[in-house]
């Protein structure tokens, strides 16, 4: 056991060991052990789901019980509230993670990542929580896989709330990421999700589009995934700019619109079912809600796409294109490195002004989406629901 | 004609088609090769009436030499007609592909010449995509009556799923509305898919457990082809078209069901898209119908329901104001209410307001907790419908109503939510005054008023405003503030 050399406030007190094999059991109740331990204090990490471990694991360190733990930019501290700052330290978090998997199992540790990377702001002290009680010795191994179904437990019906919404939100993105072709080959996907997930939904398109280099990129957490057709990378803080799209991605925007409208059936129109389904803050990323062109040069565009590449080569010249893009880079990285899908849990930056900007934004496109009109057979009918309903 | 008009009229074409389904097969994504499937499918999109867009849903072509009464493709029809070329098809679903428009491809057709000719086409398309341009993806075939076997079991090499379609619930009424196609068409190739895709399943079963060796080989082979079918088969048959009960057709589904193995049975409330005599004269679609049906079907399917328990002679349709779980829950309150901590699964999952998710939560979260209301309350069940049916621990949740049919019925009738708009926005409620005078009606037996779809309803067998009362705050039924002013009821 040592201490965390970059961090000058921690102290080396405790013998017991988080990775499963403790030699000790972990301090429960009241603080012992410690007598320099604060009652009232709140942790701060960087944001990264390392550095809400390393507090897990200086929270055992000191034989104490911080009544917050918070990413550092987003907190506001309690009435006579200390501060500890907590500096991340990846050996400490794979600890963390090595006991979490040795006693509750894969399974448990990916309820608590999705739990982590969630953006509610109690999420740290939800997951600190939890940990404890699964790695508290009153909790056999046995039971320790089951934990998670204990849900009449409030701290464990507190991270099943928070890895439900990570969860509903990953399935989000898999049904409403919608990629654009650009020029240079590059399939480019903006998206908002309301939890940091692009990391964990990554492997799934990476899966999936395997021969298409594709960015899907986070606007809410300002987090980029990037597929080269070789590895994956996260690139954060981080603004796009985006290219001119492929001669014939206008064709096919246009045709999935169309598609839209025609495949609606007017006598069963329920609009807010479809809202239901659709929440109305996804809308503005969706190709199908964007309007729709009055003239279209179908021939034109039609021409252009038959001029292109057939499909079999396309991945060869979206590689070229990758090739190209790296050596004029298109991206302006802050930073730039390399994240696996477990060191992304990314605080959102937009403060309340932005938020309630990006509100009404969204009613605005809502109610022009579905303000009712009137049809030639008398139902009310929206402007989103296109031509077919109102021909 | 450009693609752009020919995808906008054959997908006009292809909505009445009900399955879009892109679930039943988990096929992981391949090095090099587009796509992969979900066993639970995933929905891309969702039209203005609600319905979710899995797949690109076109017609191969509307060209067709049928003339079925209730089809908008007809042959009687005049309509603009085009057909797909194998290529162009297989290209859109490409793009829609890699842009996350789709799951995958869900081709049906008219019939353009034969039958084989028809299939043949299909089958070209799906080529194309499979061998040409490597696509994983899901696709769905519908294979069409009067096929050649050969060539669906070609189809069925090529696609996930394949679809008959029952199109009418009786014999009597295919004879009579779509006299060109006959029982056998439908139902031979659909047993033949059935043996087929389970002989197909059998034979990779063994062969991935590598234990069972036959003469002279092993039979692993059959892995590197694709399975027939391995995402099964499902049908789908139009409601309200003929005069068929709701007790035949959850009879004919739950036969389906055991006989040929079909994944899904989908109904399609009738939707006059022509005139013709043979078809009822009226505007009105059976869209609560449709739902009840569907929920029945849930419950054959998930929640280890007979069909002689949801349904018998004595009343062979389905109540309206009341989901089926419910209507068997009043008709067996000796069996309620049940302790929720000690009730085994079976039994949860027959409680109004708990469902298959809430049954499971339910029976991990009681092994190390005595779980109270509130506790219910968290885990996500319908604890408002299911307090009448549970004790928790000893004490029965529904305190202040009394625990009888009338009572229990005035508490979980409701409505089915159609929405604001549409034409499920505006019903009658039986018993109701109108404020218009409408003296059709007021010489029926009973008046009949409009409402929002939200208000409360009064249960079927007309209670007396003692019971309205009961229904809870809000006022049975507040008239729409502004117009259109209401026309005939449509379903009366």
């Amino acid at each position: 056991m040592h201490a965390s050399e970059s961090n000058p406030r921690t102290r080396s007190t405790g013998q017991f060991r988080l990775d499963g094999a403790s030699a000790e059991p972990p301090a429960t109740g009241s603080v012992t052990g410690n007598p320099l331990a604060l009652d009232n204090v709140a942790y701060l990490h960087d944001g990264t789901l390392e550095g809400l471990f390393s507090a897990v694991f200086e929270a055992y360190v000191r034989h104490e019980q911080p009544t917050d733990i918070a990413p550092e930019r987003r907190f506001r501290p309690r009435l006579g509230q200390s501060e500890l700052r907590i500096a991340t330290n990846t050996d400490h978090a794979k600890r963390v993670r090595r006991g979490i998997i040795a006693k509750g199992g894969n399974a448990t540790f990916r309820a608590v990542v999705r739990a982590a990377v969630s953006d509610d702001p109690s999420c740290g002290i939800v997951v600190f929580r939890f940990i404890r009680q699964l790695m508290s010795p009153s909790v056999t191994k046995r039971d320790a896989a089951r934990l998670r179904s204990r849900l009449a437990d409030p701290i464990v019906a507190d991270l099943h709330r928070l890895e439900h919404l990570t969860l509903s939100e990953e399935e989000n993105m898999r049904q409403f990421v919608r990629f654009v072709h650009w020029d240079n080959g590059i399939w480019f996907a903006r998206c908002n999700p309301a939890q940091s997930v692009v990391p964990l939904v990554m492997g799934y398109f990476v899966d999936r589009f395997n021969d298409q280099p594709f960015i899907i990129y986070d606007e809410n957490h300002r987090l980029a995934g990037v597929w080269d057709t070789t590895r994956t990378r996260f690139v954060r803080d981080v603004d796009v700019v985006e290219q001119d799209a492929a001669p014939d991605d206008a064709l096919y925007q246009e045709a999935w619109k169309r598609f839209y409208d025609a495949t609606s059936i007017d006598a069963r129109y329920h609009p807010e079912l479809r809202d239901h389904f659709i929440p109305v803050r996804l809308w503005r990323n969706l190709t199908e809600f964007k309007p729709r062109r009055t003239e279209f040069d179908y021939d034109g565009a039609l021409h252009r796409a038959s001029d292109g590449l057939p499909q079999s080569d396309r991945g060869k010249s979206a590689d070229a294109a990758l090739h190209d893009s790296e050596n004029r880079p298109d991206l302006r990285y802050s930073e730039k490195r390399a994240y696996d899908a477990l060191c992304s849990a990314e605080d959102r930056t937009d403060d309340a002004l932005r938020y309630s900007e990006k509100r009404a934004d969204d009613a605005r496109l809502y109610s022009e989406c579905s303000t009712p009109v009137p049809s030639h057979t008398g139902m009310k009918l929206s402007s989103a629901a296109g031509p077919s309903c109102q021909k | 004609m450009d693609l752009m008009q020919k995808l906008e009229i054959l997908a006009d074409a292809a909505k009445y088609d009900v399955a879009c389904t892109s679930s039943g097969v988990q096929r992981s994504a391949q090095r090099g090769q587009l796509g992969s499937a979900r066993a639970a499918g995933c929905c891309h999109s969702f039209t203005p009436d609600g319905r979710c867009i899995s797949l690109l849903k076109v017609l191969m072509t509307n060209v067709c030499i049928y003339d079925c009464a209730y089809c908008a493709n007809r042959r009687s029809n005049e309509r603009e007609r085009c057909t797909f070329t194998p290529r162009e098809l297989a290209d859109l679903t490409m793009e829609f592909y890699r842009r996350n428009y789709i799951e995958g491809l869900f081709l049906s057709s008219g019939v353009l010449r034969t039958p084989d000719y028809t299939t043949e086409l299909m089958i070209r398309t799906l080529e194309i995509l499979r061998f040409q341009y490597r696509f994983n993806g899901y696709i769905h075939a519908k294979t069409v009556p009067g096929t050649a076997p050969e060539l669906i079991d070609r189809l069925a090499s090529l696609a996930d799923r394949l679809s008959v379609n029952l199109e009418l619930p009786s014999q009597e009424s295919l004879a009579l509305l779509a006299p060109q196609k006959s029982r056998q068409d439908i139902l031979s190739p659909m047993k033949r898919i059935a043996e087929c895709s389970q002989a197909s399943k059998e034979e990779r079963a063994l062969a991935r457990r590598r234990t069972t060796v036959y003469a002279g080989h092993t039979n692993t082979a059959c892995l590197k082809r694709r399975g027939y079918a391995p995402a099964g088969q499902s049908t789908q048959l139009i409601v309200g078209a003929t005069p068929e009960s709701d007790l035949h057709i959850l009879n004919l589904t739950a036969a389906l069901y055991r006989n040929v193995s079909l994944k899904r049975v989908f109904f399609s409330a009738y939707l006059p898209v022509n005139r013709d005599k043979r078809l009822p004269d009226t505007d009105a679609v059976q869209l609560d119908r449709e739902h009840r049906l569907y929920q029945a079907d849930w419950l054959l399917r998930f929640y280890r329901f007979d069909v002689t328990e949801l349904i018998d002679d004595a009343h062979p349709f389905l109540e309206t104001d009341i989901d089926p779980k419910a209507n068997w829950a009043l008709n067996h309150l000796d069996l309620f209410p049940v302790e929720v901590n000690t009730a085994p699964y079976e039994t949860l999952l027959r409680v109004p307001g708990i469902g298959v998710r809430g049954a499971k939560l339910i029976v991990g979260a009681r092994r190390t907790a005595m779980l109270r209301a509130d506790d219910l309350r968290k885990l996500g069940i319908a604890y408002k419908r299911a307090r009448y049916f549970l004790t928790c621990n000893g004490v029965w949740g529904g305190a202040g109503c009394t625990f009888s049919r009338e009572s229990l019925h005035a508490k979980l009738a409701s409505p089915i939510d159609g929405g604001a708009h549409g034409r499920r926005a505006d019903r009658p409620i039986p018993g109701q005054l109108s404020l218009f005078g409408n003296d059709d009606e007021a010489s029926a037996s009973q008046t009949v008023g409009y409402t929002t779809g939200r208000s409360p309803r009064l249960g079927a067998n007309g209670e007396a405003p003692a019971s309205q009362a009961e229904l809870g705050g809000k006022p049975a039924g507040q008239l729409r503030a502004s117009p259109p002013l209401p026309s005939l009821p449509r379903s009366a």
